[in-house]
């Protein structure tokens, strides 16, 4: 029987050849720490999240190029809808010029990608509006139901009239020569002139005789079910504020050669005219530099298009004169809360 | 501590340890090596995200107010504005602040320098007409570290475009897909 000091030593011993020293210890717990990180580069270099987010991508780009070449195709009146290997466009009228164009990618793992859009597809103008007859104005058939309708009455201004803190309803139609002023009205219909209504080939814009709308104090314009998204058409017109402006909340388009708006308010819908439109930035352009959104569906475009600008706009309009404070700004102190 | 340390025999490492621990040092550096240039790249990514998004905004604002809009750049503080024709900050529409934007925002602080911010006449403010569209062209650089970016503002299409980095021998080339804005 060994003695017992010298069966101590030899366990010390075996524990000492088990365990280990600091370095070792060290080198272990680095050995793991790179591991650790491999892995986990590893990992999530192989995620299949990433994977299927990248396809995702490359799909969805497909689906969008296909979207815009039949976007250009419709523009250019030939599409109604259209395929590849992989991607299927179509087409999908919502009344009037507006289409809903879908662009559908699918993949054989079983991925899709989608992509939607909707606006007034139509060939696009051969050069911007110079006369009236090149704006807007409303569809036949969309006049003929507005005038010829029993619920939607029919007020003719024929001279120039003033409309002081009236509630109305119905469709106002603005004859050449004649001025409506509007104070304090409320009105839930749409205001158009003659022009708007005809079919016929419209004259060049005269200012003394255009048929005018101004107004003053507070207008409120909503659309009515039977012309929606329609506020105003007046391609041979004027749509303007009075001297010290005006509190404005409308809602529907706006078509009008000249439009002048001062004062307050907002816009709930899109403008056009033939001159670039003086729009006060206190009144609230819902949607401006948004995306394009359809015109009204009763709207007759005359070879205009969705609306990428919201009106049409003379080139070169800004100078390097009129930007002199920009260039001169200065950047406030970093430290301003 | 000092008596357990006592009992355990020392021993000096022994090759295969030293090789063991030189291979960890040389894992562990080049794993710690790839996060700072990342980290750069990703600092630049940020602030051209930034810069792409105030441009937007400026272009934006242009259009639908039918006023001149910019986007301004400070060398000195690393920061960008958008600003209005008469040389105000504008107001970003959706959170009704001020458009005053710090490129090395947060933790990214001190990490992006923008070395040059040049637009013909316009300086160092990218200018928009009331189209949307800018009065001149020109470009930004952003630096971190030892990576680099020049993006170029199209002086008729108002595209934002990111310069090709310059070659090096052994980079292959990479397709440019940051051409739209």
């Amino acid at each position: 029987m060994p003695p017992p000091t010298q069966q101590t030593n030899t366990s010390a011993a075996k524990a000492a050849e088990k365990s280990m020293n600091p370095f070792q210890v060290l080198l272990l717990g680095g050995m793991v720490a790179a591991g650790g990180l491999l892995a986990v580069q590893g990992v999530i270099q192989a995620m299949p999240v990433a994977k299927a987010s990248t396809s995702y991508h490359e799909a969805a780009g497909e689906a969008d190029e296909a979207l815009q070449a039949a976007q250009d195709a419709l523009l250019q009146g030939q599409l109604e809808s259209t395929s590849t290997d992989e991607t299927f466009v179509s087409v999908r009228p919502l009344g009037g010029t507006a289409r809903a164009l879908r662009a559908e990618t699918r993949r054989e793992s079983g991925l899709v990608a989608v992509v939607e859009t909707a606006g007034s597809f139509l060939p696009a103008p051969r050069q911007d509006p110079v006369t009236p007859d090149d704006m807007p104005r409303l569809l036949p058939q969309a006049a003929n139901t507005v005038v010829s309708s029993k619920t939607l009455p029919v007020l003719r201004i024929r001279h120039d009239t003033r409309l002081n803190g009236e509630t109305l309803h119905g469709l106002v139609v603005v004859a050449p020569d004649a001025e409506l002023q509007l104070r304090d009205v409320v009105l839930q219909g749409a205001i158009v002139s003659e022009a708007a209504l005809s079919e016929g080939h419209l004259p060049a814009f005269d200012e003394q005789r255009a048929p005018r709308v101004r107004v003053e104090g507070t207008l409120r314009l909503d659309d009515d079910p039977l012309l929606p998204g329609v506020s105003l058409v007046m391609p041979d017109g004027v749509f303007e504020t009075g001297a010290d402006g005006a509190n404005l909340q409308i809602a529907g388009d706006i078509v009008a050669h000249d439009v002048r708006l001062h004062g307050r308010g907002s816009l709930f819908g899109q403008l056009a005219s033939l001159r670039p439109a003086e729009c006060s930035p206190g009144i609230e352009r819902v949607y401006a530099g948004r995306a394009p959104r359809p015109w009204a569906s009763a709207l007759d475009m005359r070879g205009s298009h969705a609306a990428e600008y919201l009106t049409y706009l003379p080139a070169g309009a800004t100078r390097w004169e009129d930007v002199k404070p920009m260039v001169d700004f200065q950047f406030p102190p970093k430290d301003k809360p | 501590m000092t008596r357990l340390l006592s009992k355990r025999p020392l021993r000096g490492a022994t090759r295969t340890d030293l090789l063991l621990g030189m291979g960890v040092l040389g894992l562990l550096l080049s794993v710690a090596g790839v996060p700072g240039s990342e980290g750069e790249k990703r600092v630049l990514e940020i602030a051209e995200s930034r810069i792409r998004t105030a441009i937007d905004l400026a272009s934006g604002l242009a259009r639908s107010t039918q006023r001149p809009h910019g986007v301004a750049f400070d060398l000195a503080t690393e920061r960008l504005a958008v600003i209005d024709s008469e040389g105000r900050l504008a107001h970003d529409p959706l959170t009704g602040h001020e458009s005053l934007v710090e490129l090395g925002q947060g933790n990214l602080e001190s990490a992006v320098d923008v070395t040059e911010a040049a637009f013909g006449r316009g300086g160092r403010v990218a200018i928009f007409d009331a189209h949307g569209l800018p009065l001149a062209g020109g470009r930004v650089r952003l630096v971190s570290g030892q990576e680099e970016r020049v993006l170029t503002l199209d002086p008729t299409t108002g595209f934002v475009d990111r310069e090709p980095a310059p070659e090096t021998p052994a980079a292959p080339a990479q397709p440019d897909t940051a051409n739209t804005r």
